[in-house]
């Protein structure tokens, strides 16, 4: 039993990455293992991100607990901070390509032989300030050896019924409703993330909390005895929402001398401008329509980074 | 001049129906452009305030509750109810449109907007805090996802009547 116990820990201790320290900063992302040494791309999710500085996301040979990796790639290089200049904000998708070879001055590390990982530490801004360090190993194929001797499973995912892609982003505006499928080709259970806070991911229903940047959708096949485990990332770039008058909808007839209670705010909560012209009038939140034609030009602001100004007409004609 | 004391009537009782909770509306703003408000500041223990919130980061999650007001650039604590992981009680509560799994059905979501209304119940006690005695404040902070960032902080101080 005492043996099982100790197998057990000193697997998870293999399974688990342990930062260097507490680091504040939550990392989410992949995949991590059996990386194509020449084209892996791996898609990261920050949470907790520091307030006091940005962070660099560095490719890296480990080096000793307690000291900073001296053996990095620099091509690899990240910046991920507030900052325009920097390469990702940290609410982004950001996508990391490490390779499995490099060169840093004389010394060329290969990846398959030297222990490479992913290395979180602070930019420039707080040099000697190691409490963001934090090391995240990566695995790449090593050829024959480490090939796949069954196909990968296949994922083929979509958002109200429009195929989703693992190259091109997919569209979504700000909290429009997006339910999310999936299915695996070799009929495997899968499971679903969102890496992004920017998206909510409750069930299969996708909520975008922002109306720019992107997310990342992460579906992972377990595999089967014909097909191996696969993690597919679709990317989904969002925009800004639509307003509209929720429950309520304009009529577009009415009875000559009748009242209709309007909604003072849109679906979003941003307050209504009504103007009106020709055989109506609006006053206290309500329309009322004399004999002819009434047009209805409603207004609503719009909301930097969640959603468009609203403007539209309507007639209604007295019966 | 019967106009005159009619429009004089009018604006009398116009005044008279401001009550004094509307005067004491109470509002701050954080600096990333959310604001919190209060409809009282002066209370007695066991009354409701109706606390409402607007324009906050939707990807963030906060606790909205009554605290004993820290010193500054410390963590609020303690708080009435305590860090409501529960998202149940009526003294705090976790709002949260994107909360790990174990969230899920525990906190409750932003309306579009980064919008919230609740009403928060106060207690003169907070803990062994007597808040006749000590600051305490309708608080809103960062979860505890990001329990050691103080940027999310935003205070509005509440008198508890004796």
């Amino acid at each position: 039993m005492k043996k099982i116990i100790i197998s057990i820990v000193l697997a998870a201790s293999l399974i688990i990455p342990a930062p260097a320290q507490a680091a504040e900063t939550k990392f989410a992302g992949g995949p991590l293992t059996n990386l194509d040494s020449t084209a892996a791309s791996i898609h990261i999710a920050l949470s907790n991100f520091p307030v006091k500085g940005g962070l660099y996301i560095q490719e890296c040979v480990q080096a000793p607990s307690g000291i900073r990796p001296a053996l990095c790639n620099k091509a690899a290089d990240l910046w991920i901070s507030t900052d325009k200049n920097a390469s990702f904000a940290p609410t982004a998708d950001i996508v990391f390509k490490p390779t499995g070879v490099f060169t840093t001055g004389a010394t060329t590390v290969d990846c398959t032989v030297s222990k490479c990982g992913i290395f979180l530490r602070f930019d420039h801004t707080l040099p000697a300030d190691l409490s963001e360090d934090q090391f995240i190993p990566l695995t790449f194929k090593t050829g024959a050896a480490t090939s796949p001797t069954i196909p990968a499973d296949e994922i083929t995912a979509t958002i109200n019924g429009v195929a989703l892609s693992t190259k091109t982003a997919i569209k979504l505006e700000y909290r429009a409703p997006a339910v999310l499928a999936a299915v695996s080709k070799a009929g495997a259970v899968l499971t679903y993330a969102s890496l992004a806070p920017a998206c909510a991911l409750s069930g299969m229903e996708i909520t975008a909390l922002k109306g720019s940047g992107f997310c990342d959708i992460a579906i992972t096949s377990a595999g089967t005895a014909m097909a191996s485990s696969v993690t597919f990332h679709f990317p989904i770039e969002l925009s800004l929402g639509t307003q509209n008058l929720g429950n309520f909808q304009m009529p577009t007839t009415l009875a000559r001398g009748k009242k209709i209670t309007t909604t003072s705010v849109t679906n979003f909560g941003a307050k209504i401008t009504y103007k009106t012209s020709g055989a109506c009038s609006v006053s206290n939140g309500s329309i009322s329509v004399n004999k002819g034609l009434c047009k209805v030009v409603i207004s609503a602001p719009g909301s930097p980074g969640l959603w468009k100004p609203l403007k539209a007409s309507y007639s209604i004609k007295s019966k | 001049m019967k106009r005159v004391a009619l429009a004089l009537l009018a604006t009398v009782l116009s005044i008279s129906l401001v009550s004094p909770a509307d005067a004491a509306v109470k509002t701050v703003k954080g600096g990333l452009g959310q604001s919190l408000s209060a409809t009282q500041t002066q209370v007695k223990s066991g009354d409701f305030v109706t606390v409402s919130g607007t324009n906050f980061d939707e990807t963030v999650g906060i606790y909205l509750g009554f605290c004993v007001v820290p010193k500054t650039g410390a963590t609020p604590t303690p708080c009435g109810g305590g860090v409501n992981k529960a998202g149940t009680g009526e003294a705090s509560f976790w709002i949260s449109s994107n909360p790990p799994p174990y969230g899920v059905g525990l906190a409750e979501e932003f309306l579009p907007g980064g919008r919230f209304i609740k009403k928060l119940k106060i207690s003169k006690m907070i803990g062994r805090y007597n808040c006749t005695k000590v600051r305490c404040a309708i608080t809103v902070r960062a979860d505890h996802l990001r329990s050691g960032d103080r940027s999310y902080d935003l205070f509005i101080p509440i008198t508890v009547k004796k």
